[in-house]
């Protein structure tokens, strides 16, 4: 057994007995990890608020490689995101965030760039003037770079040819091939594209995804677009990740989304 | 069948789907009853029916009550302006130990969860909507102070606003009898936004 001390990032907790929390943090060093945390509920806990999702902590835990559930000894806070839960979209654009780390990553499986990726992501949700749906679409698409699925947002699937978003209006997206097929193709294709799972999807919006490969998340997080081109570039991060990852089927967080917009009797 | 009995085994069976108890504890208890006195028995088997007979939902808070209204609905002497909104009845229980409120509650059955997928259609909140029609001026909102009960607290917070109505949330920070000095970030900065003037 070795004390060892990590960054890590909480994806959910959950009781354990009367006043301890099992913790599933995204780690720094060693990836997806459970840990009990010992008298975490009781309020004068040396631990307080800190296992919450979506907290950034740096933890010190007892590590034994035979055991699926280590020890956390001590906590402490590397950055606080205050506004995450300042409203409604923020927030379940966050959690969807974590859960999707929590179902596509497997326990134990290190990866810093992905790690990275999360924390700079929350923390360009966190900042002011951010588009939350922003911050989903580049979060998405560079976890499945990042898990090598990289789309081609360059050259037609089918003659290999450069395609000039910036002249086309529309392309064909094959997701499970992961590329688009040009203007010219989709005639020639046109019902073999229905069947092999191809989606019409903007040229703008294709451009939008392009850069998002290259930006940083805080800069994707300010970036000005219409609000159809969100959505549209949300829907396409959604579908490409369901697709590749094999365990995504849905996430709840953006159904939360979706349904928060209540009705009230005597709403005009 | 591991026991000799029958009667044993179903026992140990039913104690072990209770939350917490383990197939283990189960049959602790369940040896513990065998050497109890027959009428500790008949009294535990008849406080479980009572409570399940007895014991329903008030039509008006939604707490866990035996006469409906509840007694703290139908309580004249309390200030029915005032809504508490709570998660749970055993909210309400601590509440009403601080004898600081006087106002009436509200039990939501839970907290949104974005990660569970509870959803407010989930949760007993239209029959608060349908509440707040009788003359109410301030509704009080005391969520756990975890994700789940600030997501609550947002969504209510902005479905309730727009009806004029007063929409308070309890205060959050450092425990009575705690040290500022192990308090984390989290708390600190709570602690100061809801500071108040002495």
């Amino acid at each position: 057994m070795s004390i060892e001390k990590t960054e890590a990032i909480v994806l959910r907790a959950v009781n354990y007995r009367d006043s301890s929390k099992i913790v599933t943090f995204y780690t720094k060093r060693y990836g997806k990890m459970s840990a009990i945390a010992k008298g975490a509920r009781n309020p004068k806990s040396k631990f307080g608020s800190l296992f919450q999702p979506l907290n950034y902590l740096q933890i010190v835990f007892y590590r034994r490689e035979s055991r699926e559930l280590q020890y956390v000894s001590s906590s402490d806070f590397v950055r606080y995101f205050k506004s995450l839960t300042s409203d409604v979209d923020r927030f379940s654009i966050a959690m969807s965030l974590i859960e999707i780390i929590n179902r596509v990553m497997h326990d134990e499986e290190e990866n810093e760039a992905v790690f990275t990726l999360l924390a700079d992501s929350l923390g360009a949700l966190d900042g002011p003037d951010t588009f939350p749906r922003n911050t989903f679409a580049h979060f998405g698409l560079n976890l499945a770079i990042a898990l090598g699925f990289t789309p081609n947002f360059a050259e037609c699937l089918h003659c290999s040819e450069p395609i000039d978003l910036e002249k086309e209006r529309k392309v064909y997206y094959v997701v499970e091939k992961g590329g688009p097929v040009c203007e010219k193709c989709t005639s020639v294709l046109s019902e073999g594209l229905h069947s092999a799972g191809a989606f019409e999807i903007s040229a703008p919006a294709l451009l939008i995804l392009r850069s998002f490969t290259r930006l940083t998340p805080a800069a994707a997080a300010r970036a000005q677009m219409e609000q159809a081109l969100r959505n549209e570039i949300s829907n396409f991060v959604f579908i490409y990740l369901k697709k590749h990852s094999g365990t995504l089927k849905e996430i709840k967080a953006l159904k939360f989304l979706a349904t928060s917009q209540y009705d009230w009797p005597g709403k005009e | 069948m591991i026991y000799t009995s029958q009667a044993l085994e179903t026992l140990i069976g039913e104690f072990s789907k209770l939350p917490g108890i383990g197939r283990k504890t189960a049959q602790r208890l369940a040896l513990h009853l065998l050497k109890a006195e027959s009428e500790d028995a008949e009294r535990l088997a008849a406080a479980i029916l009572d409570v399940k007979r007895r014991i329903r939902y008030c039509s008006v808070c939604l707490n866990i009550t035996e006469k409906d209204p509840c007694s703290i609905c139908s309580d004249a002497g309390r200030d029915h302006a005032s809504i508490c909104v709570v998660e749970d009845p055993s909210d309400v229980i601590a509440l009403e130990k601080t004898n600081e409120f006087h106002g009436v509650y509200h039990v939501l059955g839970g907290a949104l969860s974005p990660l569970e997928g509870i959803t407010p259609d989930q949760l007993r909140v239209r029959e608060l909507l349908n509440r707040l029609r009788g003359g109410v001026t301030e509704v009080i909102l005391a969520m756990n102070p975890d994700v789940e009960g600030e997501a609550t607290t947002i969504y209510l917070g902005n479905l309730l606003k727009p009806l004029g109505i007063r929409v308070t949330r309890i205060a959050r920070g450092v425990p009575v009898g705690g040290d500022l000095e192990f308090a984390d970030e989290a708390t600190l900065v709570r602690a100061l936004e809801g500071r108040i003037v002495v």
